[in-house]
């Protein structure tokens, strides 16, 4: 176990570097990158000083390793805006994506994993045709236009939340339950398909011939089993999660760091841009890691083999 | 799980069995379910590739013309709504439905494009890295580890904010962020022909690995490629919408879905159809392709029935 923990946590750190590289890369993929970061309105000394500064007349590995070195101190550069550094805007507007994150991530869970279950289950009924048709619909769901209807049906409408904004539980309600659409489609679909596997098993058939009520089959049987996969569905859904996070901060205006980059993009803020992906980039590796290592620890075949 | 131990009403059912259906196998009805859902999806398909390939002559009026005295036409079933313009006129006199027949241009061109362009990227990756195996296969998982990492849609807003918005970059982003799916699965699908009795065969009888690959390992795959791709392009339809929704794609006046969405948004208070009808256009077309995409997998894999 512990030699899959080292193993793993290697892996990530070697993760990270590969996206601190392509963090690096995002930036030099413009002619010039002088131009991304300074303002249009900036003096060709300016533009002199800041590539003697930044070394972009230097070679590309030391240029590299400079960024390293910058990196490691958690410094972006600052924010042109907002004259404070990149990181430290991200690091204030975070709090709020993790929890906008936790909450959709949450009501996916509750809604979808009973219904991969149910419709596992209840296999080729009408149930899981119902089950499937609403995974089917909700992945083809551009989550955006489903939360500008709920803004419209609930906010506009019916005037019992409020359209955008944070403050109260209440603000939560709308972005959490579109967020939670984003994921909801996909587990659902996973866990179905997982819990078919499960309920293919020997030990179900044993069961289930022993006379085994057909509830306990479900219950202390199958769910047991199907619980480890749960587990790592949530860890590989993580990416998904922040990039619904993204887009639901966009539509609500919720003050997270998507909000940030969108509205650091028509500013041309480019630091800020940089870091945000560099940041959630990290984050997503991290939950994956912690996922795997969950997985492993509930299962102790995978650490062996 | 032997033949004699199933109910006979299950031994017609494709694919592997799970012992919930004990109770009687795929019914006929769910199975006709399934064949019509892919007709449905078919339909919708054929519906928006006729709306973009004859649009000039589909749409009843210019979409880029508008009409100062008919701004913000409800659609015709409202109360104020006029026959001469179905789904009503956005803020500026322009048709809506024309907007939106002309919209599928820019969705299914930048959907089908971009996911091009990732195949182009992916899949040589992949047949590479899972043909070859070693270090170079180490290196290409590693990549496409690391492109995971980050949230698809930040990584096509990152680039766009140094390349700047416009439709060849759109294209470019969407396809250079999405193609490690493509590796992942052909990867995986390489690794396992590499290892079958066709494959020794032709390296027996002294075939090159140029041409192993090329007419042994790549048609094998074409079921497999078919299938992502259209998730892909779903997928992609769904990405161009949201970046042209923040103004990062395709630019005004040229109507695209995502980009009269945002425009609408500004009316949702009051005029809920501007916000409504590209949304549903947009739902739709990706509906259409997941379905088709899902019964195509059926019936070329019918060893994963799901």
């Amino acid at each position: 176990m512990r030699a899959f923990i080292i193993r793993r946590i290697g892996q990530s750190v070697l993760d990270c570097l590969g996206v601190a590289v392509v963090t690096f890369l995002l930036l030099r993929i413009a002619h010039d990158p002088v131009y991304v970061l300074l303002p249009p309105e900036s003096t060709q000394e300016e533009i002199e000083t800041l590539r003697k500064a930044m070394g972009f007349d230097r070679p590309l590995p030391v240029q590299f390793a400079f960024f390293m070195g910058r990196l490691l101190r958690g410094d972006f550069g600052n924010s042109f805006v907002m004259a404070q550094p990149a990181s430290l805007l991200i690091w204030e507007r975070m709090p709020a994506t993790l929890g906008l994150s936790l909450a959709g991530m949450a009501i996916a869970l509750i809604v979808a994993i009973p219904l991969g279950v149910l419709a596992a289950f209840r296999r080729n009924t009408l149930v899981d045709t119902f089950c499937t048709s609403f995974a089917v619909s909700g992945q083809a769901m551009p989550i955006f236009w489903f939360g500008i209807m709920l803004i419209i049906v609930f906010a506009v409408q019916l005037k019992v939340l409020p359209v955008s904004g944070s403050g109260s539980f209440l603000h939560l309600v709308l972005p959490a339950v579109t967020l939670a659409l984003n994921l909801a489609p996909i587990i659902m679909r996973l866990t179905r398909s997982r819990m078919l596997d499960v309920l293919s098993q020997d030990y179900i058939r044993t069961a289930r011939s022993k006379g085994v009520m057909e509830r306990a089959v479900l219950f202390r049987h199958a769910l047991r089993n199907a619980a480890i996969s749960v587990v790592t569905i949530i860890g590989l859904q993580f990416g998904r999660l922040m990039g619904g996070a993204v887009i639901t901060e966009a539509v609500f205006a919720w003050p997270g760091v998507a909000t940030l980059v969108v509205s650091s993009i028509y500013n041309a803020d480019f630091p800020v841009v940089q870091a945000a992906t560099f940041y959630l980039a990290i984050f997503i590796v991290a939950a994956n890691t912690l996922a795997d290592i969950a997985v492993a620890w509930l299962d102790p075949r995978i650490s062996r083999g | 799980m032997t033949t004699e131990a199933r109910p006979v009403a299950s031994i017609s059912a494709p694919g592997r069995e799970a012992p919930a259906d004990v109770r009687g196998g795929v019914p006929l009805g769910h199975r006709l379910w399934r064949v019509r859902y892919g007709l449905i999806g078919a339909f919708i398909v054929l519906l928006v590739l006729a709306c973009a390939f004859l649009a000039p002559w589909a749409a009843p009026h210019d979409p880029y013309r508008g009409v100062v005295s008919r701004r913000l036409i409800p659609p015709a079933w409202e109360a104020k709504g006029s026959a001469g313009n179905l789904l009503g006129t956005d803020q500026v006199g322009r048709d809506y439905l024309s907007r939106i027949i002309f919209g599928s241009r820019i969705s299914l061109a930048a959907g089908f494009l971009s996911t091009v362009l990732a195949a182009l990227i992916g899949i040589p990756l992949g047949v590479t890295a899972g043909y070859f195996g070693g270090r170079w296969d180490s290196f290409v998982s590693f990549a496409v580890n690391v492109m995971l990492a980050f949230p698809g849609v930040l990584l096509a807003l990152a680039v766009i904010s140094v390349l700047g918005p416009s439709f060849v970059n759109l294209i470019l982003v969407l396809g250079v962020t999405s193609w490690p799916l493509y590796t992942r699965v052909v990867r995986t699908e390489v690794m396992s022909c590499r290892e079958q009795e066709f494959t020794t065969a032709a390296r027996g009888i002294g075939g090159t690995q140029r041409r192993i690959i090329l007419r042994h390992i790549l048609p094998n795959l074409a079921s497999t490629i078919l299938v992502v791709s259209t998730l892909e392009v779903a997928h992609n339809i769904l990405r161009e919408a949201f970046l042209s929704f923040l103004g990062l794609g395709v630019q005004p006046p040229i109507p695209s879905w995502g980009g009269m969405l945002s425009e609408g948004r500004t009316y949702m208070l009051n005029l809920w159809w501007l916000a409504a009808f590209p949304g549903i256009a947009i739902f739709t077309t990706t509906l259409g392709i997941n379905l088709l995409g899902d019964a195509l997998r059926d019936f070329l894999d019918p060893h994963q029935t799901s």
